[in-house]
């Protein structure tokens, strides 16, 4: 599926990437993701997920394929 | 002849504790002379304001110094304690001298701390304060014997977990086959549960003397699938962990409830995160009944804006808020650069292995883990459950007080059986006998059934409750409280008098019961002697024994005379 929002890092644990989306739905991004992104307005491709993490954010996980900025 | 022998026996008295504290006892070092850096370069200021500063006031001394500076802690600000680095320290200092709002500055000093613990940086760690740690040092193993498996995403060996027992573990990952950490996370939620402690480095850990099983279930972003979750804690429950630390959380997975039920039936402790919505519903599997759900609150003890709540919640516990300056969780864990560094970190994962790491030190004190989960949560700060913060604050103290330990009960038990024999050796019976028994398991064990009735909270009442040993503030910690001492003026002020004397005979020989069943088990630890400490112990403990002989010997004699 494909997502585009802004990028965002919470400052949870080491921190973590999540992506909000158009539709306001926030999701956590598994995947690598250049730091330089942070605040971006982002196209993200991925697969939804069922995966556990420690940032527990209360949003989605996407297994991110790929990302760039808009 | 009863005055000769008062005389005779004060004096002898007076030598048994000259001889306690000769040069020939192991006593530790006197500690180096502070090392100040050189004033007339480049450092580290601390300032000491004038109490209760605002942030303005902070703000106008920056002003002065042309610096930033920081509060020590978020709990040193009503002292006024702000530390920060300058370009030239005298310059600093002249520019600061007769200003009114400053009561004191100077260099930042290099210490060898003559306190508990010795770690440069644990004031930074207002979080293990807040949850009592300190107590949970002074009065039991710390830990000791008990493996606690942290589940997440690896555990490394960083420096500040050098003297940390450390098992080799494994990963679930697919892919990765050590249980290296490759995040972070879980080297940093490894330290806040048995950072290495009293090492002269970094900062502290709740339980340091537990032993960690690092689990790998989460990849290097810090994800994992239920699988592997579950499959990690089926293995830490083979490899004999007893407390299970969850910092992570999704949505409801039957196998993972499965895992967790399997392990509860074995008797672990599963403490798993809240989450990290910011909003009302806790996730899983922090919301099972089956795991203590922890929840996450900052340094001044409210939630933290980011904490999850709701049912599910069992403790709350100090997650850190990045908000307030310095008001995250501090532990050593990797840098991501190939090194290490302490590092501030906020979330319901921060504040679960605080709980973890209590729970390690009340299963180390011989508690059954039905046990600690129950007097965790009862002992917490709180009144009926809240949805935010359960039953309450985590209070390590306060569980160690309120708990029926095993210890308490024995130690009583042999106190008291002492008093009874020594008394018996010599053929006093009667009230003395009476009033020596109930001193010696007092000073042995506390009156700990207290714990059992529905009596207030009163602060008095906990004290008696308790034995001095085990009093709170961590004066366990101190060698002289951990001696002959107390028990040596209680014989010669008590002793002297034969009205007194039963009580002054029942306190020695309880306070010696205590330091000698301390030795045996470990349960007291006064870090400043090292590894003398169990020498010490006991010699302090036959000390005490020998004093009481003596003073049952001087009842015996004068009741003669009479």
């Amino acid at each position: 599926m494909i997502v585009q929002g802004v990028l965002r890092r919470d400052d949870l644990g080491p921190g973590a990437w999540v992506l909000v989306a158009d539709d306001g739905k926030e999701w956590m991004l598994d995947g690598e993701v250049s730091p330089e992104l942070s605040g971006a307005k982002v196209r993200a491709e991925g697969t939804p997920a069922d995966s556990f993490g420690f940032a527990m954010n209360g949003g989605g996980v996407l297994s991110l394929s790929t990302i760039r900025r808009l | 002849m009863a005055k000769t022998f008062r005389v005779v026996f004060a004096l002898v008295a007076v030598l048994v504790l000259v001889f306690a504290f000769s040069p020939a006892m192991p006593l530790r070092e006197k500690p180096a002379t502070p090392t100040v850096f050189a004033p007339d370069a480049a450092g580290r200021l601390v300032v000491d304001l004038v109490d209760d500063p605002s942030e303005a006031d902070l703000e106008a001394i920056e002003k002065v110094l042309g610096a930033d500076l920081n509060w020590v802690s978020p709990l040193s600000q009503d002292e006024g304690l702000a530390e920060g680095a300058v370009v030239d320290l005298d310059d600093a200092i002249a520019l600061l001298a007769g200003n009114p709002a400053v009561e004191a500055v100077e260099p930042e000093m290099t210490m060898e701390a003559y306190g508990y613990p010795n770690d440069p940086e644990y004031a930074k760690q207002w979080h293990l304060k807040a949850m009592g740690a300190p107590d949970g040092w002074a009065q039991t193993p710390r830990g000791k014997g008990v493996i606690v498996a942290v589940i997440d995403t690896g555990v490394t060996q960083v420096d500040d977990l050098d003297q940390t027992k450390v098992l080799e573990g494994t990963s679930f990952v697919t892919g990765v086959k050590s249980a290296k950490d490759d995040n972070g996370h879980g080297t940093h939620v490894a330290g806040t549960i048995a950072q290495s402690t009293n090492n002269g480095k970094g900062v502290a850990g709740v339980a340091p003397d537990a032993t960690i099983l690092p689990v790998k279930v989460l990849s290097k972003q810090g994800f994992g699938t239920a699988a592997w979750i579950a499959a990690g804690i089926d293995f830490a429950v083979d490899e004999g962990a007893q407390v299970i630390n969850l910092s992570l959380g999704g949505s409801y997975s039957s196998v993972i409830h499965v895992a967790i039920k399997k392990a509860r039936a074995k008797g672990v402790i599963v403490v798993a995160a809240a989450g990290n919505s910011s909003r009302e519903g806790v996730g899983y599997p922090g919301g099972l009944t089956e795991t203590i759900g922890v929840s996450a609150v900052g340094p001044d003890g409210s939630l933290a804006p980011y904490s999850s709540w709701g049912k599910g919640v069992d403790i709350a516990a100090p997650g850190g808020n990045k908000q307030v300056a310095g008001g995250g969780v501090w532990q050593d864990t990797i840098d991501g650069k190939g090194g290490h560094a302490i590092m501030e970190f906020q979330g319901t994962s921060m504040a679960t292995p605080h709980v973890a790491g209590a729970a390690a030190v009340l299963l180390s004190t011989g508690m059954k883990p039905d046990a600690v989960e129950r007097v965790l949560l009862e002992s917490a700060d709180g009144g009926a459950w809240d949805p935010k913060y359960g039953y309450g604050k985590l209070n390590l103290a306060s569980a160690l007080g309120s708990s029926v330990d095993h210890g308490s009960a024995l130690r009583f038990g042999l106190g008291a059986l002492l008093a009874f024999l020594i008394t018996q050796g010599v053929g006093i019976g009667g009230g003395f006998r009476g009033v020596a028994i109930a001193a010696a398991g007092w000073a042995a064990g506390g009156l700990f059934f207290l714990n059992w009735l529905p009596l207030p909270d009163h602060a008095a009442l906990d004290l008696i409750a308790r034995p001095l040993l085990a009093w709170p503030g961590g004066w366990a910690s101190f060698p002289l409280w951990c001696s002959a001492v107390l028990p040596g003026a209680v014989v010669l002020s008590l002793g002297a008098f034969q009205r007194t004397r039963g009580a002054a005979l029942g306190l020695t020989v309880g306070f010696g019961t205590h330091l000698l069943h301390a030795a045996a088990t470990g349960a007291l630890d006064p870090w400043w002697l090292g590894s003398y400490a169990k020498p010490w112990l006991v010699a302090n403990g036959v000390i005490c024994l020998v004093l009481a002989l003596a003073l049952s010997g001087a009842e015996k004699l004068e009741r003669r005379q009479a």
